[in-house]
């Protein structure tokens, strides 16, 4: 330890920590271990968020696609039809039984596997990456310059990548928060206590969750998503990859994750807050 | 080691200090949890796990971890055709009849745990792990593995009864189907505590017996809310079923449908449409009733409906009666089956007189004619 030169009295020992303190230190010694799961759980959990609003959005577009299908179908057999004299009632039975073809339970069932795809993808391009994150973040005043540094040679990454990761974790921290309610309640109300209070306890629960998951996993995640994408840059420079190349990494994270994100943060209570605020 | 500020020394104020692990473990936990309850990574997870320790923890399909516009298995059931009211000589009505259940209850019961699936003539019913431990606790008999669809839509009748018994009312017996007895048991009692003492047995708005508190939407607060989804879909859609096996045609039987729910026009047009309701063709001035009790949410006018009225008969099933001439009912009104609503007429879009009567199921378009008991008698 350095002498600083100016002090004269000996520091004071440092206080002992309790059982309690020293389980918590030493669980600390595992933190690099246990806590990209979590976040990586926080993302998959905002993620498939954003992904069951885009169901019906999927199924909108396979119904206008289905619709042109049968248009182009009844056409056809129309043409068809005229080649070979058919009778219109047996070209008019084709053309629904072409338009049948493609039913509503079909056309659900491929809006539910396409969002089940697309967030399995999202999950492996955004939350998988999490394990190469940094565990601390760094301080604030040097996360400010080393962003300011590359935003000046940005890539797609460095703006989509945190940005994704965000929208996610937020809406993965209203999820949390949600589920530690519903345990709460059901943990509370099997002991025979009253309604009024299960719900209390339950809403403080909830409020708990939302706060300890923002105060420890939020800065990590931000910080983590951000470093990365800049590790990415530099790698990519010092490799002497093309620029364009190098700018447009990210660009899967942009057009897949962070779509994904703004949707799942558009159904959080924070948006709803907002549009609230907005129209008062 | 990390944390730690190795630049200059801290000082006595400053110690250094070490990351603590516990509450990090504690948000890790909560995430962990939440993720495997609620995505279908969890769920692959979860059966990784089973697999692995050879366990049978229940998991879902993947695919219904997302909701594609909210359909019910109530409205899967109708849209498919196959949710047809009782005939009075069916097995299930005869079945019904001897445990003292509604043959409509029976059937609607029945339609919903079988999800749209016949077999061999029969409602192919199935029972979830939930149905079987709640039928098992009241002393009913399980079908046995390789049961015909019969034999289980006949257990499953004669379970329902006995669960009536056991809880009071019939919609807490439905209920029971989707969650627990001991849960259900619980917010029946619970339930009774809460609200002010009833008459021993008043019949519920759709002519169901039973318990005030075991009243489905009394007992509903006090189940566990991670059941409440499951609950609310089967009872919901259960009662639905039931109102709408139940329902009087809103005019006279004489009155022809002029044009039915479905597609309508040709596709080679490009007007190919969809008809969310059925047209009778009555004069101007014919009285029209309403299908079920219930309560006007719509009392109004516009220009496509013309003058309309809408009445929301509870667990998700509306009905509509559009180009009317003349309203008799005001917004917010409880209006009893076969109260007239209005006066058929040709106001709005309308190419002549003619009533649109229009069912809907938790916002889906119905047949009307399905449930019409005329078309169901002309069936058999």
């Amino acid at each position: 330890m350095r002498s600083t030169g100016a002090s004269i009295s000996s520091p004071s020992p440092p206080r002992r920590a309790g059982i309690f303190g020293r389980f918590s230190l030493f669980l600390g010694f595992f933190r690099g271990a246990f806590l990209p799961f979590g976040l990586f759980a926080l993302i998959a959990a905002g993620l498939h968020v954003g992904t069951d609003r885009l169901d019906d959005r999927l199924f909108l577009v396979l119904n206008v696609l289905d619709g042109l299908a049968d248009r182009a179908a009844a056409a056809i057999i129309a043409e068809v039809g005229t080649w070979f004299d058919a009778a219109p009632a047996t070209v008019s039975s084709m053309q629904y039984r072409a338009a049948d073809l493609v039913d509503l339970g079909l056309k659900e069932a491929g809006a539910r596997l396409g969002a089940l795809v697309l967030e399995l993808v999202a999950d492996l391009i955004l939350a998988l990456p999490v394990f190469l994150y940094h565990k601390t973040p760094p301080p604030l005043r040097e996360l400010v310059t080393t962003s300011r540094r590359s935003l000046r040679d940005p890539t797609v990454l460095l703006v989509a990548g945190p940005a994704a990761a965000i929208t996610a974790g937020l809406a993965g921290a209203f999820v949390v928060t949600r589920e530690a309610q519903v345990l709460v309640h059901s943990l509370v109300s099997s002991t025979g206590l009253r309604a009024d209070l299960c719900l209390f306890a339950s809403t403080t629960g909830g409020f708990l969750a939302l706060a300890l998951i923002t105060w420890r996993l939020g800065p990590v995640l931000f910080a983590g998503a951000f470093t990365y994408a800049e590790r990415r840059a530099a790698g990519d420079k010092a490799a002497s990859v093309p620029r364009v190349k190098r700018v447009l990494r990210g660009t899967t994270t942009a057009l897949i994750a962070l779509p994904i994100g703004v949707l799942a943060l558009d159904a959080t209570p924070i948006t709803g807050a907002v549009r609230a605020l907005l129209w008062m | 080691m990390e944390g730690l500020e190795t630049v200059r020394d801290p000082g006595p104020k400053t110690a250094p200090r070490r990351p603590r692990g516990f509450l990090d473990l504690v948000a890790v936990a909560l995430a962990f949890y939440a993720m495997v309850i609620t995505t279908p990574l969890g769920g692959l997870i979860v059966r990784a796990h089973n697999r692995v320790f050879g366990v049978e923890r229940a998991t879902r399909p993947l695919l219904s971890y997302f909701e594609v516009d909210g359909q019910s298995a109530a409205g899967a059931a109708l849209a498919a055709q196959i949710a047809e009211p009782p005939g009075p000589d069916a097995a299930t009505s005869v079945i019904a009849r001897r445990v003292g259940v509604s043959p409509e209850l029976a059937r609607a019961v029945a339609v919903l745990a079988a999800n749209g699936k016949e077999s061999g003539g029969h409602l192919d019913v199935t029972l979830g792990p939930a149905a079987r431990a709640s039928l098992a606790a009241v002393g009913a008999v399980l079908p046995p593995d390789g049961a015909t669809a019969e034999e289980r839509e006949r257990r499953l009748i004669e379970g329902l009864s006995k669960l009536r018994d056991h809880l009071g009312g019939e919609e807490a017996a439905v209920a029971a189907l989707a969650v627990s007895l001991e849960h259900v048991a619980f917010a029946v009692e619970r339930a009774r505590r809460e609200v002010p003492p009833a008459p021993a047995v008043s019949p519920g708005p759709h002519g169901q017996a039973g318990d005030e508190a075991a009243r489905y939407e009394r007992l509903r607060p006090f189940l566990p809310p991670e059941h409440r989804a499951e609950a609310d879909a089967l009872v919901g859609g259960t009662f639905a079923l039931l109102i709408a096996f139940q329902m009087e045609w809103p005019v006279g039987p004489e009155w022809p449908v002029s044009s039915p729910f479905g597609y309508r026009s040709h596709p080679v047009l490009g007007r190919r449409s969809f008809h969310g309701g059925t047209d009778l063709a009555v004069p101007t001035g014919t009285e029209i009733g309403a299908i079920a009790s219930g309560r006007v949410v719509h009392a109004a006018e516009d220009s496509v409906n013309g003058r309309f009225v809408k009445i929301d008969h509870g667990h998700g099933l509306t009905s509509a009666y559009c180009h009317a001439s003349e309203l008799r009912v005001r917004r917010g009104e409880h209006v009893e089956k076969g109260r007239k609503v209005a006066l058929s007429g040709s106001t709005g879009r309308s190419t002549g007189p003619h009533l649109h009567f229009q069912m809907e199921l938790n916002g889906k378009p119905v047949n009307p004619e399905l449930f019409r008991r005329t078309t169901r008698l002309a069936r058999r």
